[in-house]
């Protein structure tokens, strides 16, 4: 609750930084309608540790565990422009017949923007997703929070990215570029929890974030600079787990709970033109701290994350790129894990556009040789018009144990198809 | 004597004006300089421009879509290295997205999207010039103008077209390219492109270029309304440019990240 007082302040102060009687209004948005059904009913109880506890199954508000997308949605945005600064807002109103009972307001973006000190300073402060690194929908350094349920479940692309109520400063006019940014509020990813998406679990507990005091807040910086059209960065962040990975166990040594424990990483990355396509690379050593030297097995350990990528437009109006990614668990003890020490990921994107760029089909594909798990991506999207869009898509899981990151979602293996009015 | 001598000279001098009076030229021009002036005029005016555009692209059915947004451009080198924004408001899925391009004639362009929903600055692939820009019959190479070192030029003529003098240059591709060959008419008085035809190697038209409005903006000849055809697809898209500006003083730094995040008022206004 007083996250939305201070949300109020900042937009109110936005609407005074603009002075909308000189400044201008513009308001646009959306009306969309989507649909998606799982391919098989999830009745299969997961695979657990310990016991399953009786009569547990994934809760789905309305009973209708065949869909796993069911929901009507009025986008609004409106931005504001002032002398002083700017304002933007992005609010949907969601009838979401899966998750919830009724209608409901979600503000996604409501900051405002402005600059001080001769324009070296960029503030901008509110409601609003984040985004860096370099990464194509594999995100190492990017520790802003994600939206993993709505990613899995065929809502469109931006809105895998969860948005934050952050301070963003940027400091411009040295040799390099400085960005910071404050979530006073620690914000997590939002994984599967059962009102949506079956997973797996070791225990069936509800996880525990943060409590809301000031000091469990993150930070996240970084330097970059462009070398020519090459730009090399370096990041650092200081904040939490962004899943509840952390296990609390009783004194009997059973699991009660969840809990994100704190984190500090710190990274590099290079990205740049390369042979007429996109390259780049990115690491960053994430460091538990919690758990430094890796022997309590309820935190996870430190770890060295990196990656490579390359892009790039093949034929006329087709994209096709592919990335490799590793994670190296540190200090790695067999027992405390139920992943391996080391995991590699692949990726492939392939995107052609047609018809004067009104159709485009998109398929984007996980795969891990060392889980032998994937998560394909598959969809057909349809300008009619400028206002008209129509979108077909399908979100396919697969492994060999139901213990991997994407093998754990094989029940939520989906299709579905999205309709949206522009205006 | 010296009469006669006179009289010969005066018939002589008569005949040289005779035959070298008029409107056309003693010496044929130069292809490559006409080629090099228009594409100059065309793509460099001034040091630096902004402008409001209306795209409007009609499909074989007559359907028609949208697109509306501001350029921005600054030369750092008369007929090289070029960089420029493109910031979207129309329509709406693509509204406060931005293109930012570093144009490069020697070797390959860098190209950037920012995505506002998704907080997402993305550098994009850029050794395809022929491809679409934003669904349009324009190319990439078409928005930012084909370097007139490409190809050879041959003159062929002068002609009059519409109402304008014009020159007409033939063009063939130094390297294997997506046409064959390529005519162009230029404005004697503006030195502007009026009609370009691109055809293949069967003589097939590809696609045509006009320029159907010309106006000179602060000294500048400037073409404000143009028009791409794909005649096999029936597909045209045509272009207005509204509220140009030349010589802003836009400085180096603007071409940044930063602003293609956020848009730099002073020269766009909004």
């Amino acid at each position: 609750m007083k996250m939305i007082g201070i949300l109020a302040t900042v937009l109110v102060t936005g609407l005074v930084l603009t002075t909308p009687a000189e400044g201008q209004v513009e308001l646009h948005g959306f009306v969309e309608v989507a649909s998606g059904i799982r391919f098989d009913d999830p009745g299969s109880t997961p695979v657990a540790w310990g016991e399953v506890p009786p009569g547990f199954r994934p809760k789905a508000w309305s009973g209708e565990t065949d869909y796993t997308l069911r929901e009507s949605r009025v986008q609004l945005k409106g931005d504001l422009y002032g002398d002083v600064g700017e304002a933007h807002f992005v609010a949907d109103l969601l009838a979401d017949q899966v998750a919830s009972d009724g209608a409901e307001v979600v503000l996604r973006e409501g900051y405002v923007k402005f600059n001080a000190f001769s324009d070296h300073l960029e503030v901008r402060a509110g409601r609003q997703p984040t985004t860096w690194g370099t990464g194509d929908l594999l995100f190492i350094n990017d520790l802003f929070p994600k939206d993993y349920i709505s990613y899995f479940s065929g809502r469109e692309d931006q809105y895998l990215k969860s948005p934050s109520d952050v301070v963003r400063l940027g400091v411009f006019g040295l040799p390099m570029e400085v960005d910071l940014v404050v979530t006073p509020q620690f914000t997590p990813d939002l994984v599967p929890t059962g009102e949506r998406l079956v997973f797996w679990s070791p225990a069936f507990v509800r996880a525990m974030s943060p409590s809301e005091e000031v000091g469990n807040g993150e930070l996240a910086l970084r330097i970059s600079r462009y070398f020519g059209s090459v730009n090399l960065a370096l990041y650092g962040y200081r904040g939490f787990w962004k899943s509840p990975q952390g296990a609390q166990s009783s004194a009997a040594g059973d699991i009660v709970g969840f809990y994100h424990p704190e984190l500090r990483s710190y990274g590099a990355s290079a990205r740049g033109g390369l042979f007429g396509g996109v390259g780049w690379v990115e690491g960053a050593f994430y460091d538990s701290n919690e758990d430094m030297d890796g022997t309590n097995p309820l935190i996870p350990n430190s770890e060295l994350r990196a990656m490579g990528g390359y892009e790039r437009q093949w034929w006329s109006d087709f994209t096709g790129g592919a990335q490799i990614y590793w994670e190296s668990v540190q200090d790695f003890v067999d027992e405390h894990y139920i992943k391996d020490e080391n995991r590699i990921l692949l990726t492939l994107r392939c995107t052609q556009m047609m018809r004067y760029q009104t159709l485009k089909l998109s398929g984007f594909g996980y795969w891990s040789p060392s889980d032998e798990d994937g998560y394909l991506r598959l969809l057909v999207g349809y300008d009619y018009s400028d206002q008209l869009n129509l979108t077909l898509g399908t979100n396919i899981f697969g492994g060999s144990d139901d213990r991997t990151q994407f093998a754990m979602h094989q029940d939520n293996s989906n299709v579905y198809a999205r309709v949206r009015f522009n205006f | 004597m010296q009469s006669r001598t006179t009289l010969t000279l005066a018939f002589v001098l008569g005949l040289v004006w005779f035959l070298h009076a008029g409107p056309a030229r003693a010496v044929a021009p130069d292809a490559d300089v006409l080629m090099k002036d228009a594409h100059l005029k065309m793509y460099y005016a001034g040091d630096d421009g902004t402008a409001s555009v209306t795209m409007t692209i009609t499909d074989k059915r007559g359907k028609t879509r949208d697109r509306e947004f501001v350029m921005l451009r600054k030369d750092f080198e008369e007929g090289g290295e070029q960089r420029y924004f493109v910031y979207f408001s129309k329509p709406n899925d693509v509204r406060r997205m931005t293109f930012m391009a570093w144009k490069n004639p020697e070797g390959d362009d860098s190209r950037w999207i920012f995505v506002p929903a998704l907080d997402l600055v993305k550098p994009l692939s850029s050794n395809d010039k022929k491809s679409s820009f934003v669904g349009s019959d324009f190319a990439y190479e078409d928005v930012s103008g084909r370097h007139w070192t490409d190809d050879s030029h041959t003159f062929l003529r002068e002609e009059e077209m519409g109402g304008y003098q014009t020159w007409v240059v033939e063009s063939v591709p130094k390297e294997k390219d997506y046409f064959a060959r390529k005519t162009t008419w230029i404005d004697q008085e503006s030195g502007l492109v009026l009609k370009e035809v691109y055809l293949d190697k069967k003589d097939n038209e590809l696609k045509i270029f006009e320029t159907t409005k010309i106006e000179t903006i602060e000294g500048h000849p400037t073409a404000l309304e143009r028009k791409m055809t794909t005649p096999r697809k029936k597909n045209s898209t045509a272009i207005v440019f509204h509220d140009i500006d030349y010589d802003q003083g836009v400085t180096e730094d603007i071409f940044s990240e930063r602003y293609l995040k956020s848009p730099p008022r002073k020269y766009i206004g909004n």
